[in-house]
């Protein structure tokens, strides 16, 4: 069959042929497009070209042919968590994932030399993964040693600062970036505080 | 998924509980997701666990009261979750995988695009020059399996902008493929 619409009509058709191949069209348009694909072998085409994308996309990511995706039991990932650092801990694990995406934000705050500052500030971290494995610690000291590195960062920060100026946006942004720290800061102390005082919260 | 499946909750089941269950569900499409993202098995299954481990943490501040919607919605929180791992991931290793994909980006002589992993590299590469936010909807679509009001959560749009979005991720890698002298769907 002849192709007799133009381009921009077809145009009008492409999100509505994308939504069918994912099964998202609305079934009042649904219509008009089945009328229009009746007529138009481009467009037939394109439904034709995205499903092939769809299976492109799929298998590019699949590691191997032999490969699928098991689920693991999580079980044991928590239970070392649970039993290396005990249950109270627990509690504790959004403030390592607060401090992890603070160092995000340093290394994006800080346009020149990445790398060095990127191990710099990355070392208390795996330190503080270190000491969240080791059950022997208390965790007052745990507190504390969180505490300390935090204010380590805000300190590697700081003449980081000194040494790098000039642009006004990346100055706001570490501002930004040390005010958080800050909040940080503040919010182990409470917790710490709490935590000497009250032993059942979690 | 798109038909999210019933989800009842027995008051006397507690919400770790529910969220294993959930997490076996959707495990393999949060791990296809990530390896999209990633390029490295070990890493997306990692990030997975992750993702349902910092879950799961934070659920024991959930409130009974909001329990429910939250365990209803929870692929758009566990594939939010995904994402925002994969990102630090990616962040952490840009440098190396800047390298890769320099290395990955050298033209292929034309008969190679018969081979399939040539295919999926050049695949890969397309995906990676289009907009994060194409890309993105569209392996939450085909990766993870997500409905457009579950990708519009993950990615704070709308319906109409992960309906666009999508589209014209499909419409960059007819494109970029037809470029590399790969014809699909013919
Ligand atoms: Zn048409």
């Amino acid at each position: 069959m002849t192709n007799h619409f133009n381009q921009s009509s077809c145009e009008r058709f492409g999100p509505l042929i994308s939504a069918r191949v994912d099964g998202e069209l609305e079934l009042e348009v649904s219509k008009q497009l089945d009328q229009h694909l009746e007529m138009c072998t481009t467009c037939r085409q394109r439904m034709q070209i995205f499903a092939e994308i769809n299976e492109l996309v799929y298998s590019a990511a699949t590691p191997d042919e032999t490969a699928f995706f098991p689920v693991k039991p999580v079980e044991k990932r928590l239970a070392e968590r649970h039993n290396k650092i005990g249950k109270s801990l627990m509690r504790w694990i959004p403030l390592a994932v607060a401090a992890s995406v603070l160092i995000g934000l340093i290394i994006t705050a800080l346009p020149s030399g990445p790398t060095v500052t990127a191990e710099q500030i990355a070392m208390p971290l795996a330190e503080l993964e270190m000491i969240n494995d080791e059950q022997s610690e208390s965790q007052a000291q745990m507190l504390k040693t969180l505490e300390f590195e935090l204010r380590a960062l805000k300190l590697e920060l700081g003449s980081l600062n000194s040494e790098s100026d000039s642009e006004d946006n990346s100055l706001e942004e570490r501002k930004r970036v040390e005010e958080t720290l800050d909040r940080l800061i503040e919010k182990v102390k409470q917790f710490s505080e709490t935590e000497t005082n009250q032993d059942n919260l979690f | 998924m798109t038909n999210e499946p019933a989800l009842h909750l027995p008051c006397d089941t507690d919400a770790s509980t529910l969220l294993e269950e959930l997490y076996r569900r959707y495990a393999p499409q949060g791990t296809r997701y990530a390896f999209s993202m990633l390029r490295q098995f070990s890493d997306a299954e990692e990030v997975t666990q992750e993702a349902f481990c910092r879950l799961l943490t934070k659920s024991a501040d959930w409130k009974a009261e909001e329990l429910e919607s939250r365990l209803r919605h929870f692929s758009p929180l566990f594939f939010a979750t995904i994402r925002n791992l994969c990102i630090d991931v990616i962040r952490k290793n840009r440098r190396q995988r800047q390298v890769a994909l320099d290395a990955s980006m050298e033209p292929a002589a034309k008969s190679d695009t018969d081979n399939p992993q040539q295919l999926e590299a050049k695949v890969v590469v397309a995906m990676g020059q289009m907009p994060d936010q194409w890309a993105d909807a569209l392996k939450l679509k085909i990766n993870g399996q997500l409905s457009y009001a579950e990708i519009a959560e993950v990615l704070d749009a709308t319906h109409a902008q992960v309906r666009t979005w999508i589209y014209r991720a499909r419409r960059h890698l007819e494109t970029e493929l037809e470029k590399a002298g790969i014809t699909v769907g013919k």
